[in-house]
């Protein structure tokens, strides 16, 4: 397999579009529940390990950039095959791949059950999950333009959503913040893992990299990204906090789609059956990025076509998030992925950076 | 290609069929909600509902039904007619006294959980029978009495003549450390619902209930008033240096009255580091003179100043007979406790501790008030 990977200027896109990239696949399912998660990890201090979590989500995107950036045109998969010879590189690629359809599986599932509770709780599951395959098939039969143009899209489309939460924020209770630091250094460091999992995502760097013209002008849009998705996750975590009472926090499940319930305009009554359907823009650039992750690494790793491993990445798609039915499996296939994710995205790319630091320094010794 | 696509559109347009559909005409909305505690421990629950059926002449209707649950009563009530219930529209929960007094959460879960019901509805509890307040028929021309009643709370509180009564306030105080909830009361007076004042919960449960008057001073302490309105009783010989000349001769008989309208006030509550039970609450108002009682010589700067003493004096003891009342109770509706947790690290008040400490809960306070203008005559 090459290492490094040429495309033609049709298929690639300006750096600036890793913004919309980065962004729209870090934000999505992720984001309804996370108020709970963190609470439950932090207390009320819960903001402040979303800070310390962006500082960390900085430092793995520079990570990332240094890995990329010691290859001429490369990405993870090439990279790996490089470092850990062939074998082992397409093994590893394999981890990847298996990761991102837990992770799409994730997603998927999350927001069919938001709409089963919200929405139509009579709706079968294999009817959302058709709906939404289709419309990833669709986008990815489209090329990687298409997909990119996607998340642009869509990135528009939604994010006057974070507007509407002024109506909460009149309701606010800032007392609840205060005495702030009431937390344990080693409880804000867990409710900041658990940021971790609305962020995952941001691999999709490593997969992306050679499809970017301008190289050097990638570091901006990647930190871009990356701190817009901090902010929104800040704010949503402090708006619920001011919001709902710490212990009333722990309750709701999806805290941030709660939010939504106050919202009304007089031809609108509930607001909160909008956001629930708008959400869908939200989490589709998520499905279509990592739908389009999958594949294309399959074809990277062994050359299979694209269009037949599209069509039955669907079918899995679908018949795994028909067969999960319980609210339980769910809950346990966030978690797990959750984990995994954390080891995948955050820290395994530092390992990766240690052993490309210790091979140029071999190289260095070798050389006379 | 594009017979694919083709295929797919065709295949999406038939799929959409599949969702359940709701047509107006065959739904039951419901508006209003009353729970009311039966001899046999159940649940005796009334719907409002409104039905949009060209064929029927009324367009509202009221039914009743008994269960073990909530949501059981409006399984109950589904025999009772032929209209669909659904949930989305409900805008008032009334409970009867009795039932808000074992607890309302257990009551309230599905308000909570059922994601169709709306964060903005009205809560209430009741002197009687929720049904029969629901089912009296003078409603003010409202479509309904469950609307007369939503609208009647609507009102007093933008009136600022009663505290919130949203059904995500209620959650928050109940959640909250440190603070307990309030709500309206509702009776029955010549077979017409009105508030009657307000219930005082101890967490989820009733424990007392107060008149319109004690409100207000509740009130004072946790509201930011911006345009309230208040009567207030003076003494009688306070002001007597500044009648009128022409009263002097023939004073005016009767209790000195006096009321306030355009009434703003800023409540601040100071609590002291490491005590929870020492606090003191500064108040400032300020208001414009409507309506007295004697005929006092307001052109006099002193008399103004007096009154504006007496007045103070008045409503600090207003305010310390309020708080007595809260203290034999031992709730906190104001949220001293709560106050007093976010400004203190260490001895923090908790659920537990709380509800034994406040018997000992000492408040200092401080009235300024001001009088800003007093009317067309002088």
């Amino acid at each position: 397999m090459k290492t490094n990977v040429r495309f033609a200027p049709d298929q690639s896109v300006q750096a600036f579009y890793l913004f919309f990239i980065i962004h729209t696949s870090q934000i999505g399912a992720g984001l309804m529940g996370i108020p709970r998660i963190l609470v439950l990890e932090s207390g009320v201090d819960a903001w402040i390990a979303v800070l310390i979590a962006g500082v960390y989500l900085h430092f793995i995107a520079f990570i990332m950039l240094q890995i990329l950036k010691s290859y001429d045109n490369a990405d993870i998969l090439g990279i790996q095959c490089d470092l850990f010879g062939t074998w082992i590189g397409k093994a590893l690629g394999m981890v990847y791949v298996i990761y991102i359809f837990q992770l799409l599986l994730t997603v998927l599932k999350n927001y069919i059950e938001v709409v089963q509770v919200f929405v139509f709780p009579e709706m079968p599951i294999w009817l959302m999950a058709f709906f939404l395959l289709t419309l990833m098939i669709y986008s990815i039969l489209g090329g990687f333009r298409v997909v990119v143009g996607t998340s642009v899209v869509f990135f528009f489309l939604t994010i006057w959503l974070v507007f509407t939460i002024y109506k909460p924020v009149t309701h606010m209770d800032w007392e609840h913040f205060t005495p702030i630091m009431q937390t344990s250094a080693g409880d804000l460091l867990r409710g900041a893992q658990q940021v971790t999992f609305t962020a995952l995502g941001m691999e999709i760097l490593l997969f992306v990299y050679p499809y970017i013209q301008d190289k050097k002008r990638v570091a901006v849009p990647t930190h871009a990204g990356v701190f817009f998705t901090t902010f929104l996750l800040l704010l949503v975590m402090v708006v619920s906090i001011g919001y709902f009472s710490p212990d009333q926090l722990t309750q709701l499940v999806w805290a941030t789609l709660s939010l939504f319930k106050i919202i009304s305009f007089s031809i609108l009554e509930r607001f909160d059956f909008i956001a629930v359907a708008l959400w869908m823009m939200v989490i589709i650039p998520n499905i279509v990025l990592f739908g389009w992750m999958i594949v294309h690494s399959l074809q990277r790793l062994f050359n299979f076509s694209k269009k037949p491993t599209l069509y039955i990445l669907a079918c899995c798609l679908f018949i795994s998030s028909v067969t999960a039915e319980k609210r339980v499996t769910v809950n346990e296939l966030t978690t797990l992925t959750g984990k995994i994710g954390f080891w995948i995205v955050f820290v395994y790319p530092v390992f990766i950076y240690l052993i490309i630091l210790l091979k140029k320094r071999m190289k260095k010794r070798n050389a006379p | 290609m594009r017979k694919v696509l083709c295929v797919f559109s065709v295949i999406l347009l038939l799929l959409a069929g599949c969702l359940p559909k709701s047509y107006i005409e065959t739904l039951g909305i419901i508006s209003a909600v009353g729970y009311d505690l039966t001899e046999g421990e159940r649940i005796r629950g009334t719907l409002v509902m409104f039905q949009f059926d060209p064929a029927e002449t009324s367009t509202s209707q009221v039914v009743t039904a008994e269960a073990e649950t909530s949501k059981g009563v409006r399984f109950a009530t589904g025999r009772l007619t032929s209209h669909e219930l659904v949930s989305g529209q409900v805008r008032l929960e009334i409970f009867e006294n009795e039932l808000a007094e074992r607890g309302m959460m257990k009551y309230m879960d599905t308000l909570q959980r059922d994601a169709t019901i709306s964060d903005m509805g009205y809560l209430a509890t009741s002197e009687v029978p929720t049904e029969r307040l629901l089912k009296s028929k003078n409603d003010e021309d409202q479509p309904n009495t469950g609307d007369y009643i939503q609208e009647l709370i609507k009102k007093s509180i933008k009136n600022e003549s009663i505290p919130s009564a949203l059904l995500t306030t209620f959650m928050h105080d109940v959640y909250d450390v440190g603070k307990d909830p309030i709500l309206p009361l509702l009776s029955l007076e010549n077979d017409k619902t009105v508030i009657n004042g307000v219930s005082l919960f101890q967490d989820d449960r009733l424990v007392q209930t107060v008149s319109q008057d004690l409100m207000f001073y509740i009130m004072l302490m946790t509201h930011e008033f911006e345009h309230g309105q208040f009567q207030i009783q003076l003494e009688d010989e306070a002001l007597k240096k500044y009648h009128k000349k022409e009263s002097i001769e023939t004073p005016a008989e009767g209790p000195l009255h006096v009321s306030v309208h355009e009434l703003s006030t800023k409540p601040k509550i100071r609590p002291t580091k490491g005590e929870p039970t020492k606090q003191s609450l500064s108040l400032e108002m300020e208001g414009r003179l409507l309506e007295i009682t004697q005929d006092i010589d307001l052109k006099n700067k002193n008399a103004v100043k007096t009154l504006e003493k007496e007045m103070e004096k008045k409503v600090t003891e207003h305010l310390n007979e309020t708080l007595k009342i809260l203290k034999e109770n031992a709730i906190d509706p104001v949220g001293f406790g709560a106050k007093y947790n976010a400004h203190n690290r260490s001895n923090r008040v908790t659920r537990e501790n709380w509800r034994e400490q406040i018997q000992d809960l000492q408040v200092k306070f401080d009235v300024s008030f001001t009088l800003l203008r007093y009317g067309i005559s002088e």
